[in-house]
């Protein structure tokens, strides 16, 4: 069996954070398949293209060294959605992302909890001096989620590459943080 | 962030052949298949790629070992330590078969037999201690020396079947001795 290790895990009051591994793909697929994913993924995916994104999601922590994770509340290893850094190559910088997969796990602040530890880990493990989540205009709930995490919006900042109008939420440094 | 408690894989095979290491794919081993990935060399496979589809292909090699439990071998030369290219068992969808994929990625590394001397010991790894019993590969029609590769492999020509991903070309189907 191959598994990845040496990657960091994560706890909050009610959350566990870890490495997504196999047994999170059908929530990533049932996921991907839900309207719900409209704001974060491509027009072109299909279930191959899902699970190849699900290797490129795990794979990331060793050609980067880190990653995202999925979240789960604390004794239910059960994947309630993803939240960490990622930065895809061609992207102007590293972002904070998050994406909650279940209808369930909403409107229980469980994703700002995630977020919130995964953007302490980054800022502090990772020492990250700054950090940017990437956000469609149209996505009320994560601009929402961006906002009472305390970012503001920075409209110098590039976006990443493609046609889609992107927001850009930067994240203030532990120390200026409120 | 030291070397040692870097995220990586374990559990990892590492076959040796005389004049080889296959390995599991390192992150050290971007630039090479960068460098790979971004030449005339990857007609027969895909084509030329932008440096994030590269990159995405790269980590997705470190998934796929994950969820499958088998992937792509990097194979490295004895003599230099420098990866020459990518072999492995790839099988990207549930329901689809594996494949047998084969890939020098420099042309100072062809020419000696290196590449059927790595794609023998991925097969021998395949069908013994991985335990799978068939396989397949889809060869260019105009990709010889793969061709080559195939048959010394033992691979057969399905005649009735089209390749997936090579826009024009064969489906080889690969068998332990076994096997039907």
């Amino acid at each position: 069996m191959i598994t990845l290790g040496n990657a960091p895990i994560l706890h909050t009051s009610r959350l566990t954070l870890r490495a997504p591994g196999p047994q999170d793909w059908p929530a990533f697929r049932d996921f991907i398949a839900h309207p719900r994913s409209a704001f974060i993924r491509g027009d072109d995916m299909d279930e191959g293209k899902a699970w190849r994104a699900f290797c490129h999601l795990i794979g990331t922590w060793v050609a980067r060294g880190y990653g995202s994770f999925v979240f789960t509340l604390k004794d239910k290893d059960q994947a309630l959605g993803l939240t960490g850094p990622w930065h895809p190559i061609d992207w102007p910088e590293a972002e904070l992302g998050w994406t909650v997969w279940s209808p369930e796990a909403e409107g229980k602040g469980l994703a700002f909890e995630a977020a919130s530890a995964a953007r302490d880990h980054a800022f502090g493990d990772l020492g990250w001096t700054t950090a940017v989540s990437y956000i469609d205009p149209a996505n009320s709930r994560s601009i929402a989620l961006a906002k009472r995490l305390g970012a503001t919006r920075d409209a110098a900042a590039a976006p990443p590459p493609g046609d889609k109008e992107t927001l850009v939420f930067r994240h203030p440094r532990p120390e200026v943080r409120p | 962030m030291t070397q040692a408690m870097r995220p990586q894989l374990i559990g990892l095979p590492v076959l040796e052949t005389e004049r080889l290491i296959l390995r599991a794919p390192a992150a050290t081993d971007w630039p090479a298949f960068l460098s790979f990935r971004q030449s005339a060399r990857t007609a027969f496979v895909g084509g030329i790629k932008k440096e994030h589809q590269a990159a995405e292909q790269f980590a997705s090699f470190f998934g796929h070992w994950v969820m499958r439990g088998f992937g792509r071998l990097i194979a490295q030369d004895r003599a230099t330590g420098a990866p020459i290219g990518h072999f492995g068992p790839m099988q990207w969808q549930d329901d689809a078969e594996v494949e047998f994929t084969w890939s020098l990625w420099s042309a100072a590394a062809e020419g000696k037999g290196l590449a059927l001397e790595a794609a023998r010991a991925m097969r021998d790894w395949v069908f013994g201690p991985l335990g799978l019993t068939q396989a397949r590969a889809e060869v260019h029609r105009d990709n010889a020396a793969s061709h080559a590769i195939a048959r010394r492999l033992g691979g057969q020509v399905q005649a009735d079947a089209s390749p997936n991903w090579v826009d024009a070309g064969s489906v080889y189907r690969f068998a332990t001795a076994g096997a039907a």
